[in-house]
């Protein structure tokens, strides 16, 4: 790969390629394969088919580029968005049944009243609380969420995405985002509550 | 309502940062971006035997319906009579008719229809079965 191949600007590399150097995917591919492939194994563990996976998304977006939008979204952010719906396609048909058990836990009903009578307050102070108990158990609380809940979590926690980013990448809005992760805080509280 | 990372939330970062440890730095196959390369030009050949405008595409599958409607069309014309549903209606609305009907009333009682073959057979075929 050349030196100026690889110092090449997102937006030049994506005009390039839809101006016909095919070839130029491969550098995009090398680019952003690495966390692409991050995103989806959050997903899909296995390694082959995260991997075809992957391909997939590569691929998808290798088709869809003369969508993207450099004014709407970065270009890492919209491969993450193919990634993030390819993997969620891919875990729903899977539906993998393995999620450790959580005996543990206390039984979280459906009913949402318990989310008004719980604090901010107390939710700050569970959530804060590092003893070796109160990890253990949040783990095992994680574990019990949905798989797009879970993304949620490691977008804005791990990842340290803005909203405004994880937005982009799962589609959902803002507000969604934002009122969807206090329940996520309010519900594992309300979990690992001893 | 409090925006991006503003929750502390110590203990969730640390359980959560423990478990995207626990996911192990994607490696990826060594003929990873060949395979890929290799699909990306399979997909570029593919949509070069396309027509590149979304006009010539429309009109192409246009086409592709109107030739199969075609064929089904001429398949339906040679099947025998017997299980040609049309004709026997037509016969049926003929023979309702009186039986020294011309050719000619029997085009203007089937308004709807043109002036076909179908008619004319059916009524011949009428006048020489029924007004022996």
């Amino acid at each position: 790969m050349g030196y100026q191949q690889a110092n090449i600007d997102d937006s030049v590399l994506v005009r390039s390629i839809l101006d016909g150097q095919t070839g130029l995917f491969r550098l995009l591919a090398e680019r952003y394969v690495g966390r692409m492939m991050g995103m989806i194994r959050r997903l899909v563990p296995a390694k082959e088919d995260a991997e075809e996976v992957t391909q997939d998304a590569l691929l998808e977006a290798y088709k869809s580029l003369s969508r993207f939008d450099s004014q709407q979204s970065n270009l890492l952010t919209w491969l993450l968005s193919i990634a993030y719906h390819m993997a969620l396609k891919h875990y729903r048909k899977a539906s993998p049944k393995a999620s450790p058990k959580a005996q543990d836990l206390k039984f979280v009903d459906t009913n949402q009243e318990w989310l008004e009578n719980l604090a901010d307050d107390e939710v700050d102070e569970l959530l804060a609380d590092t003893s070796a108990d109160r990890l253990s158990l949040l783990e095992q609380a994680i574990c019990q969420l949905k798989p797009d809940d879970q993304m949620l979590l490691s977008l804005y926690y791990y990842d340290n995405y803005s909203i405004k980013d994880i937005s982009q990448i799962t589609g959902h809005e803002g507000g969604y985002l934002r009122s969807r992760l206090q329940w996520i805080r309010k519900k594992l509280a309300k979990m690992i509550e001893c | 309502m409090k925006d991006a990372n503003e929750y502390k939330d110590k203990a969730l970062r640390a359980v959560i940062a423990r478990k995207m440890r626990t996911i192990e730095e994607p490696t990826l196959s060594d003929d990873f971006v060949e395979r890929l390369m290799q699909r990306v030009e399979a997909e570029e050949k593919a949509a070069e035997r396309q027509p590149s405008s979304p006009w010539l595409r429309v009109v192409s599958r246009v086409s592709a319906v109107a030739a199969v409607l075609l064929v089904a069309f001429f398949i339906t014309l040679h099947l025998p009579s017997s299980t040609k549903t049309e004709q026997s209606y037509t016969y049926y609305n003929i023979a309702s008719l009186p039986k020294s009907s011309t050719l000619e009333q029997v085009y203007t009682s089937h308004r709807g229809q043109k002036k076909s073959n179908q008619l004319r057979y059916t009524h011949f075929r009428r006048m020489i079965y029924e007004n022996k």
